[in-house]
């Protein structure tokens, strides 16, 4: 009795989870670029996402780097987002290949490793940082480009005399 | 009797003590110009991460009107510089020129004298062109920068790249005019 019980569990589990066929898909992604107030930088990345069936209750995974992250679904906008954060050190610029799957990709990505194609891949660029700093290396260059002009000056006046 | 047309002499003379920029003076210019147009592209493939296969024609309009501006600006500075260079190292030029040739008794006063103008000429063409280089290339730089990373910093990449450029070399030329 037991053994049919968890057989039917396991069968409408396989049935239930989703497959996207033909996605097709859009996104936008938006990253924290100051160094200097944010103790951590944030990530955001939003798609819209078609598939042949309709999406209903199905869950999507994110893996950026080899960590795995739930994929959130908007009530009203019926957009998908995925978040995370990193430290400052690890924030350098850089893009992000954030791999998408969908339950039957994933559960296969979960037996088999990297070697699963995802359903797509999401790239964000990230710039990088800004930090408020103490001194500014354009800053500093642009003053000795101008001392080197000046010096170009004097010269010239010289030879004119 | 008058003379109308000149001698092979007296057009290599005249050649030679000119300031007018010879075909590989030129040369040397535009070449040298546009090498120094290009190095900042790399500040805008690099940094501000334009894709090359969408900018390739901002750059080359850029670095082309910037090879043209600062080729001109080469060649006014030798231009205006080259007589003031003559006249300044002149005499030294001519007390070195008659000590090599003390000991030579079979040259005349007159190749010696020759000689002494060709020389000065060919210091002053030298020192003039380098001078050139230095004097329009500092402009040049410290304009780039001024422009790029402080009045167009919040400009668009491509508008920041062809403003600049452009700009700085607009400048050398408007400077490499004055007297």
């Amino acid at each position: 009795m037991l053994f049919n019980t968890v057989l039917l569990l396991v069968g409408l589990t396989a049935v239930s989870a989703f497959s996207c066929g033909t996605p097709k898909w859009s996104h936008t992604g938006y990253s924290t670029t100051d160094g200097f107030f944010h103790f951590k930088t944030t990530y955001i990345v939003e798609f819209s996402l078609q598939c042949d069936s309709p999406i209903r209750d199905a869950s999507f995974y994110a893996v950026i780097n080899g960590k795995t992250y739930q994929v959130a679904q908007s009530e009203e906008t019926s957009k998908f987002q995925v978040s995370w954060q990193l430290e400052h050190a690890e924030s350098g610029s850089q893009t992000f290949d954030i791999h998408i799957y969908d339950d039957e990709k994933y559960a296969a990505y979960q037996r088999d490793g990297a070697s699963t194609q995802p359903l797509f891949t999401i790239q964000h660029y990230h710039p990088g940082l800004s930090y408020n700093r103490f001194f500014y290396a354009e800053s500093f260059i642009t003053i000795v480009a101008l001392a080197v002009v000046y010096y170009a000056y004097t010269l010239r006046a010289q030879l004119k005399a | 009797m008058s003379k109308t047309k000149l001698s092979r002499e007296e057009e290599l003379l005249l050649q030679g003590f000119s300031s007018n920029v010879s075909k590989k003076g030129s040369f040397i210019f535009y070449t040298v110009a546009a090498l120094v147009s290009a190095t900042p592209i790399y500040l805008y493939y690099g940094i501000h991460q334009m894709e090359p296969t969408e900018a390739w024609m901002f750059w080359l309009v850029a670095v082309a009107a910037s090879t043209f501006l600062l080729g001109t600006a080469y060649s006014n500075t030798k231009q205006n510089l080259k007589h003031q260079i003559i006249v300044k190292r002149g005499e030294a030029i001519a007390r070195e020129v008659s000590k090599e040739l003390a000991d030579d008794k079979k040259i005349s006063k007159l190749e010696k004298d020759e000689r002494i103008l060709w020389k000065k000429s060919e210091v002053g063409d030298y020192e003039a062109t380098a001078f050139s280089f230095f004097f329009n290339n500092a402009i040049f730089h410290a304009a780039f920068l001024v422009l790029s990373f402080f009045i167009l910093a919040s400009f668009s990449p491509s508008l920041n790249c062809v403003f600049a450029l452009v700009g700085a070399s607009g400048l050398a030329a408007l400077f490499s005019t004055s007297k």
